[in-house]
Parts: C-alpha cells; sequence; structure tokens
C-alpha cells in the first residue's frame, strides 16, 4: 500500500485535473426538455420542434395589474409604442385598431380570391338570386344593419362568410381601446422576440427590455402608475425563470445541507483536518460525475447540477464509514480495508446497479443523474479506499464513539423487540396502496416539468384571455413547397366547415383565410364571370328581389377588378397577414407543414375517429391529426411504464448481485425486506395524503433502496463483528443516515417541482430503511450484545 | 389593364367608418358578434319599454315623463310579439321580421326572431349573447350607455335616461309618443331620434330614425301568452 502511495495520489490529481479542465469546457443548459423524450415520433418531433423555437416560443405575454383600467390601459399604449422601436420584438401587439384595419382591407380587396364561396355555381342566375336573398334576409333580421353598408359591394355576403369563419380566433376582450384580461383587471400585450423560446440569454434581455420600458412608461404616468405591476410569461420567459429558480435553489440547497452536513461532521469529528479530508472523496465524486456527464452527453442540464446537492449526502458516508469506523488510523485504515471495505464495497456496486437503469431511460434528464451517480459514487468510494489512507492522517486522534455507540445499541434493542411494529405498517401500506392502486401515479405532465406550478397558471391563463388555443387538437398536412402545403390545407377547409357544422369539431383556424394555394385562387378566379355576363345574369337573378341592378354596380366593378388579378403569394403579404399566416407554418428539413388548430365543440372532447373517418371518405389520407392532449397523455403513460420497469429492473440488479456475492436466499430477503418495507411505507404515505406519485417519486423510491441497502448490509455483517466494532457501525450509520438525510430534506422545500418531488421521498425513505434494518436484523446481534 | 392590390374599390365600404370599425373588429378579433350593435339598441329598447304593457299603474292626475317613468318602472316581467320593418334607402321596397320578446326583471331580455330566419338574443346583466356568441356590454361603451338609458327608463331613472338622451313628451295619456334624442357622442352619429309611442301604460311601436334617413318600426303586440 504505502509503496503506492505516491502513483495513487498522482493518478487522482491527474484525474481530477483532466475533469476539471472538462468543467471548463462544458456547457450547461436549461431546456425545459430534459424531461421530454429524446427519440420522439414524428408527430412529437414537430411538437418539439415548435415548442422549442415555434411561433408560440417566441410569443411573451404581457399582464399589466393594479391601479385603474384607465392608468393601464396608457401604459399599455405607451409600451406598445416604446417596444416596437425595439429591434428585439418583431411584432408588438396591445389591441390597436391599427393592424386591424390592414386585415380588412386586404380582405375586402381580395374577397373573392379568399372566399371558399367562390365557384362557378354561385355566379349562375340561381346561385346569385339565392345568394342575395340570403343576405337580405340577413339584413331584415334585427341586428342585419351593421351588414347593410356592404351589400352593395358584396351583395352575395362574401365577407360575412370569411368573418362566420374565422369567430373562433382569439378573441380578447377590449377595453378602453387596448386587449384586457377576460375580467377586465388587467392590460394585455403580445409580443414576439426575433429569437426563439430556447435561448434562454436572449430572451432574458428581452425580459430586461420589456421591464425597463414598464418601468419607464409607469414613472411617466405619475401618481396615477404607481400601483401598477407587470407580469410576463411565454417558453422564453417561464425557461429563464425555471433556469433562474434552478440555479438558485441549487446554490441554495448546496448552502444550507452544506452548512448543515459540515456541522455535522464537525460535531462527529471534533476535528477541522478530519472535516477537510473527509469531504475530499465528496468533492472528487461531484467534479468527476460532472465531467464524466458532459463526456457522455456534451451538455450538462442545470437540474442534473441540483442533484449534485443530493448526492453530497450519499457520497459524504463513505468517508464518514471510514473516519468512525477505522480505529487509531494507523493501523486503523489497513484494519477498515479488512473488516469494512467489502461491506462498502458490495453498498457501491447494489447502489450502481441501481442507477444503472437511469441510464437507458429515455428521458435525457434522468439519463444524465444516472451517469452522474454512478460515476460520482465510485469515484467517492475509490478515493475513500485509496486516496484517503495516502493522505498524511497520522496525528488525528479518533473519538471515541464508545457511549454514543452505547446508547444507540440500546436504541437498537429496543428496534429490535418492535419488529413487528415494522410488519404490521408494511402490511397496513400494502393494504392502501392496494386500495388505491388505480390513484397511484399521476397521469399529469405537468408533474415533471421543473417549472412551478404558479408559473404554469399564469402561463395558461393569459394564453386564454389573449385567445391562443391551447395545445388541444391539431391537423397537420405537409407538403414540399409552402404553396404545394397550402394547396393541400385549402382543399380540407371545406371538410373542416363540414364537421364544424355536423358539431364533431368547435372550429379550426387555417392560414388559407390570409393566402389560400395558387390553384385554388386560380380555380376561384375562373369562376368569376366577365363583366357583360355577370351583368346579364345579375338582371335575371334580382327577378323578384326588392333592390335593381344598379344599386350593385360596386359588386360588378369588384368582380371584374378580381377576375384580372394575379393570384396572392406569400412574398407580397402585407407584415400583418403575413405574421398570421407564418404562425401555421413550419419549415423543417425538405417539407412545409401546415398546423390547423383545431378547437373542439361544446363537449369539450373531439372524437379522432369521427374526423379521419371524414377525411377517409373524401380520400384525403395524408392528413395527420394530432390530439395533443391524448398524445402527451399516451405518452407520459410509456414514461411511467418505462420508468417502473427501469426501477423494477434497477431493484431486481441489486438482488442478484446478493445472490450472486452471498448465495443465501434467506439472507438476501433479510437485507431487502426492510428497504421494500420503507419504498411501500413512503409510497403508502403519500397516497394517504393525496399526492399521486409520479416518475420522480419512483426514482426516489429506487435511491431509497440503492441507499438503504448499504444499512441493510452493514446490519447483516455486523452480527459478525465483537461489541466495539458493532457499536462503531452503529454510529457510522446514523451519522451516515443524518447526512442523507440533511442532503435531501432541503430539496423537499425547494420550490422546484422535480426536486421536491425526489426530496420528499429519498429523505422520509432512508430514514424507515435505517431503522427497518435495525429492527429487522438478525436477533444473533443483540444477544451478542446483551451477553457483553 | 393597370392593378392596384390592396386598392379598396368601392368608396361605400370604406369611407362608412361605423361599419368598417365594426367589420374589421368581428372579422379579426371579436367575431361577427360585434355587428348587432344599432340592432341591438333597437331590440333593447324595443323590449324594455315593451315590457311595460303589463303594467297597471293607476292613472294620475299630472301626465308628465315623471309619470310615465313611474309606470313604465313597474313592468316586473312581460312577453310579447313583434314586428320590424325597415325602410332602406338603396332598396326598392321595405324589408320585415318578425318573433317574439320576453323580459324578466330586473336585467333579463330575449328577442327570438322567428322570420326571415330564426336568431335568438339575450341580454343578460352586462352580456349580450346572440345565437352561441357573446360580447360583454362593458367593452362596447355605446351600447352599455344604451342599456343604461333603458335601465333607467325601467327604474324610472330619469337622470340617467338624461344624461344620454335629451326626452320630450308628446299626447296625453291615452296616446302619448316618448322622444329620444341622442346627445352629442357616436351614438349621435347613427341615430336622429327614437320616437316610443303608447297607449296609457302599453308601449306600441318605437320609431328609429337615422341620420341617413335610414329608419325602421318595430309594433309590438301583447301576447296572449304572458
Amino acid at each position: 500500500m504505502r509503496k503506492f502511495r505516491w502513483l495513487i495520489l498522482g493518478v487522482w490529481l491527474a484525474i481530477l485535473i483532466g475533469a476539471i479542465g472538462v468543467i471548463i469546457n462544458t456547457k450547461f443548459e436549461s431546456t425545459l426538455s430534459e424531461f421530454l423524450p429524446k427519440s420522439p415520433s414524428a408527430q412529437q418531433e414537430l411538437l418539439n420542434e415548435q415548442l422549442r423555437n415555434g411561433v408560440l416560443s417566441r410569443k411573451i405575454l404581457v399582464a399589466i395589474n393594479g391601479g385603474d383600467a384607465a392608468a393601464r390601459a396608457r401604459i399599455s399604449a405607451r409600451m406598445a409604442l416604446d417596444l416596437r422601436k425595439n429591434s428585439q420584438f418583431k411584432f408588438v401587439s396591445n389591441g390597436n385598431a391599427g393592424v386591424n384595419s390592414k386585415i380588412y382591407n386586404y380582405l375586402f380587396a381580395h374577397r373573392y380570391l379568399l372566399s371558399a364561396a367562390t365557384k362557378p355555381e354561385l355566379f349562375s342566375v340561381k346561385g346569385l338570386h339565392d345568394a342575395i336573398e340570403k343576405t337580405l334576409n340577413d339584413l331584415a333580421t334585427p341586428g342585419g344593419e351593421a351588414m347593410l353598408a356592404l351589400f352593395p359591394s358584396d351583395p352575395t355576403g362574401a365577407m360575412i362568410g370569411m368573418a362566420k369563419g374565422m369567430r373562433g380566433m382569439a378573441k380578447p376582450r377590449v377595453l378602453d381601446g387596448v386587449w384586457v384580461s377576460s375580467t377586465g383587471d388587467s392590460a394585455l400585450l403580445v409580443l414576439q422576440t426575433r429569437f426563439p423560446g430556447s435561448d434562454s440569454d436572449a430572451q432574458q434581455q428581452a425580459i430586461a427590455t420589456i421591464k425597463k420600458i414598464f418601468r419607464l412608461a409607469q414613472r411617466d404616468m405619475g401618481s396615477s402608475g404607481q400601483n401598477t405591476r407587470l407580469q410576463l410569461t411565454g417558453v422564453g420567459v417561464i425557461s429563464v425563470a425555471a433556469r433562474d429558480t434552478i440555479i438558485h435553489a441549487a446554490e441554495l440547497m448546496s448552502l444550507i445541507s452544506g452548512t448543515l452536513i459540515i456541522m455535522l461532521l464537525l460535531f462527529v469529528y471534533r476535528s477541522l483536518a478530519v472535516l477537510a479530508f473527509s469531504l475530499v472523496p465528496v468533492m472528487s465524486g461531484v467534479i468527476v460525475g460532472i465531467a464524466a456527464v458532459s463526456l457522455g452527453f456534451g451538455v450538462v442540464y442545470d437540474i442534473t447540477l441540483g442533484f449534485g446537492t443530493a448526492l453530497i449526502g450519499e457520497a459524504v458516508d463513505y468517508s464518514i464509514y471510514f473516519f468512525v469506523q477505522a480505529g487509531e488510523m494507523a493501523a486503523g485504515a489497513e484494519l477498515w480495508s479488512k473488516k469494512y471495505w467489502p461491506i462498502i464495497r458490495l453498498g457501491v456496486f447494489t447502489s450502481v446497479a441501481g442507477f444503472a437503469s437511469l441510464l437507458f431511460s429515455n428521458l435525457p434528464g434522468l439519463a444524465q443523474l444516472g451517469l452522474y451517480a454512478i460515476a460520482g459514487l465510485l469515484t467517492a468510494a475509490g478515493v475513500t479506499r485509496f486516496v484517503l489512507p495516502s493522505l498524511p492522517l497520522h496525528h488525528f486522534k479518533r473519538r471515541d464513539f464508545e457511549r454514543m455507540g452505547g446508547i444507540l445499541v440500546d436504541i437498537m434493542r429496543m428496534l429490535s423487540s418492535a419488529r413487528w411494529v415494522v410488519i404490521s405498517l408494511t402490511v397496513i401500506a400494502s393494504g392502501i396502496l392496494v386500495v388505491h392502486r388505480d390513484h397511484i401515479w399521476s397521469h399529469e405532465l405537468s408533474a415533471l416539468s421543473p417549472v412551478p406550478k404558479a408559473d404554469q397558471l399564469l402561463y395558461a391563463k393569459l394564453r386564454k384571455d389573449m385567445g391562443i388555443p391551447d395545445a388541444g387538437y391539431l391537423l397537420v398536412v405537409s407538403g414540399p413547397t409552402r404553396n404545394r402545403a397550402l394547396e393541400k390545407a385549402s382543399k380540407i377547409d371545406p371538410l373542416l366547415e363540414q364537421l364544424q357544422v355536423s358539431g364533431i369539431i368547435g372550429g379550426f383556424q387555417t392560414p388559407t383565410r390570409f393566402l389560400p394555394g395558387v390553384e385554388s385562387q386560380v380555380e376561384r378566379i375562373s369562376a368569376l364571370p366577365p363583366k357583360k355576363i355577370l351583368t346579364a345574369r345579375l338582371a335575371e337573378a334580382l327577378r323578384g328581389l326588392p333592390v335593381s341592378a344598379s344599386r350593385l354596380s360596386p359588386f360588378v366593378q369588384a368582380v371584374e377588378r378580381e377576375r384580372r388579378l394575379p393570384p396572392l403569394t406569400y412574398a407580397e403579404l402585407p407584415t400583418g397577414i403575413r405574421q398570421i399566416v407564418d404562425s401555421m407554418l413550419v419549415h423543417q428539413g425538405q417539407e412545409w407543414s401546415v398546423l390547423l388548430p383545431v378547437m373542439a365543440p361544446s363537449s369539450g372532447k373531439i372524437n379522432p375517429e369521427a374526423v379521419q373517418a371524414v377525411m377517409r371518405q373524401h380520400h384525403v389520407d395524408d392528413v395527420m391529426f394530432v390530439d395533443i392532449s391524448g398524445a402527451t397523455n399516451t405518452l407520459y403513460s410509456g414514461y411511467i411504464r418505462n420508468a417502473l420497469k427501469l426501477s423494477l429492473t434497477g431493484v431486481l440488479g441489486i438482488i442478484i448481485l446478493l445472490l450472486v456475492v452471498f448465495r443465501s436466499v434467506i439472507r438476501v430477503v433479510r437485507i431487502m425486506l426492510p428497504l421494500i418495507a420503507a419504498v411501500l411505507s413512503v409510497a403508502a404515505g403519500f397516497v394517504v395524503m393525496g399526492i399521486e406519485l409520479n416518475i420522480l417519486n419512483l426514482i426516489g423510491l429506487m435511491l431509497i433502496v440503492a441507499v438503504g441497502s448499504n444499512y441493510a448490509l452493514f446490519f447483516d455483517r455486523s452480527g459478525q463483528m465483537n461489541g466495539e466494532g458493532s457499536s462503531r457501525t452503529l454510529v457510522s450509520l446514523v451519522v451516515a443516515n443524518l447526512a442523507t438525510l440533511i442532503g435531501f430534506a432541503p430539496l423537499a422545500f425547494s420550490g422546484v417541482p422535480v426536486l421536491q418531488a425526489i426530496g420528499a421521498t429519498v429523505a422520509p425513505g432512508v430514514v424507515l430503511a435505517l431503522l427497518f434494518s435495525a429492527s429487522l436484523a438478525e436477533r444473533r446481534t443483540v444477544i451478542i450484545e446483551q451477553t457483553l | 389593364m393597370s392593378i392596384e392590390r390592396a386598392q379598396p374599390e368601392s368608396p361605400v365600404a370604406v369611407t362608412a367608418p361605423g361599419i368598417n370599425i365594426l367589420f374589421l373588429r368581428s372579422l379579426l378579433l371579436r367575431r361577427i358578434f360585434y355587428l348587432p350593435r344599432r340592432y341591438a339598441i333597437g331590440a333593447v329598447l324595443a323590449f324594455f319599454i315593451g315590457g311595460s304593457m303589463l303594467t297597471q299603474a293607476a292613472s294620475a292626475a299630472d301626465w308628465n315623463i315623471t309619470e310615465l317613468m313611474h309606470m313604465l318602472a313597474q313592468v316586473k316581467s312581460s312577453h310579447a310579439s313583434f314586428v320590424e320593418t325597415k325602410h332602406i334607402g338603396f332598396l326598392d321596397k321595405p324589408i320585415q321580421s318578425s318573433g317574439n320578446m320576453r323580459f324578466v326583471a330586473p336585467d333579463t331580455l330575449e328577442m327570438h326572431t322567428v322570420k326571415p330566419r330564426d336568431q335568438v338574443m339575450l341580454v343578460q346583466g352586462d352580456v349580450l349573447t346572440m345565437d352561441k356568441y357573446t360580447i360583454q356590454l362593458d367593452d362596447h361603451p355605446e351600447l352599455l350607455a344604451f342599456v343604461d338609458s333603458i335601465r333607467g327608463v325601467l327604474t324610472g331613472n330619469t337622470e340617467l335616461l338624461e344624461t344620454h338622451f335629451m326626452l320630450s313628451l308628446k299626447g296625453n295619456k291615452n296616446s302619448w309618443t316618448l322622444i329620444l334624442v341622442p346627445k352629442q357622442n357616436a351614438f349621435a352619429k347613427q341615430i336622429k331620434h327614437i320616437a316610443v309611442s303608447g297607449i296609457g301604460n302599453m308601449v306600441r311601436s318605437i320609431e328609429i330614425v337615422k341620420v341617413n334617413h335610414d329608419w325602421s318600426f318595430i309594433s309590438i303586440r301583447n301576447s296572449s301568452t304572458p
């Protein structure tokens, strides 16, 4: 051992320096998609791409609260003015009608090219007669006067038809000339950034700009603006906030658990030098762990770092075992490596077997955690075994743990006689789980989000107020060019209208209302009769109607004008119109896709089979109907199944490992029993409290097994130890357990949902695992203690 | 052949600003529902005043606006049929619609048109619903002002009415006409005056005369089934 000392230290330092070098060049990222699948289907990929870089990801929703309505409206107007001057924003909208009149003029000037009603039949004598009669009936009905001025230039109701088609579109309320929330107590703006939502740095700058402009507007308002507040949300805003929250939580939690663990260790060791040395394995583990993730994945997620704090609690155990269990340092280290190291080694391997299953997770966030944990634990254990004894520890005086050990032995004796409590707890927990078996697992994908619930709710609320459709249903058609994709969408429009009339869908949006495919436009143009023919037909069509042909000359002129127009193209769209069209178009690889948001009818659900049946009936077969919530639910169920499978594989791996080592089923059962009892009790505890478990709770449960197996192994072996060794082992286990508790418990209060789930599961779980292992330990141990 | 894109060819559509704005909003953001502003105004008026037909207030010695308001305010609920005739400048003949109305105090008003096509309009509190579309009256100051005025009539609040209209009363108790002339506001740009006529405490007709000389006449008959 001694002769390799310098070699060992050299290798250790070289690895650390190399790892630090890797970390310096590592990209740290917070993408919100850590827990989205890494190999999604074509549909899912499209949606992920939209989420990361699509138009929706670029939208920032702004709410101005507080003050009075007039003050909010003035601040909104002022902010819109200033934001429009800023190059970070592609467009800024707060409800001012300027854009709307542009859109109105565009639609009005091209109404026959844009209206799906433009067909040869409409311009026949009968078609004209029926259409004009219908418009007259609309005029006669109360309220019809509003359409009066349009009648001479649009007697067939092309504009009204288009307006009706768009009634499912966004409809924020307007108060004092600006958009407001449905309750009217906040003014709303919608901004679109030039940079995608996944570019957190650019988003952060944009957020800072908005805040600055709000403060300026507020200041200029004087006293009336004083009580107003700004609220921002959007994919980018949430990403930035999540990143900040995670970094903040990780820092705070590291600080809290770090301080507590150091206090605990100081209390136990009563020596700063021992404390410093005991942190060597942990720090080495963290450094090598991060470097391993960086090498394995190319990027390190911020959330992975968040778990680093938790790992400190687990890896610090090894040095605790070393320092507490080893006797006098010089001789103790040698003795320790003979007597205790095999147990710890087995404990490390059981933990690694547990974490290894995470490596195969289809959630990149979990796979990173698995690699981080494995690399970190192996390093920490290796450093404890080989580096710590090589360090100059001679002048340390070991603290006497006899008294503490004695107390713990007494407690253990009590626990041992209370083993019926453990048995009945396990039975009760199993009973609870069986009774609630349908409500154990949460089916909400949001549980996986690192975004706090409040942020998710604000986003959902403002989206609803702005009329931005929920991720409900999408119809996707694709083509090799933009025009081909639009042309396909134009062909689907009438089918969707049919579905809307029959109540299968509530409504839909389509870019073809603003830019139909060229082919459709050419068809419509050819349906428009030349002036002479139209005049003749009109005269005949008006027979029996209370209007004379001379009144409708604006109509005849409009038809003639549009008949001579070339088809509209994307390039000449006015900006406001182009935004609308762009928001429903995706260019990916070689393909253009049109995404048509489809609204559910009042029942709240769309039957996808009914939609697909209509599509098939009309021989439209290359349309993809995506039920986004359904797709994510299916996806989530897939994750849960996958994670369950992985966790069970992990537990199975641990059992097989133990079987191979011990070659005794009874011994393995005795080791696993307290761990399974702890897992069942924690799961039942959650169920009783009405909390549904998600994937991260599941991972936490597996961590209980991985960490708890160390305790169980020590109790298994302590039967073969003498009194002093046994009580010292107990002390080391309790200290290690406390350290793990301190490492995980603060996560439960971190405010980041994913971290909370793990913390709240592992912290109580490891305590139970220790207590249960102690009380279920072989009676022989207790007998030995008693004979002393 | 020269082609100018986005050049509105019809001066009517673009120069009629009220209609234009109505359409802009309805097309893009508000849906078609924003359209029935004027109609709603007429209908609301017709209905609230029509409701007074069931009121059987005792006759008083003095006949003036205060007395009329007092009588009309007694209405708790009513049911009536209506026929509206619209006289529109560019049409050779007037066009007609008809249906039923229902009022329940304090603020529910329903107008169900049967001819020429089926349509249901409902005002309940500050919400106006037409077929399945909804608008908030708060978002439409003109409409809200009007509804408030009608509520002024129903509650006998002459003061509230006078913030929006100049009132004058003609005739006697057995045949009266209340004339409402809008004060200078957006409403006044469209409506010249509204004349409500009645016999005793029953409203029999509402005449709405527009600034462009179009006019409509709503005749109201007490329904046999209240």
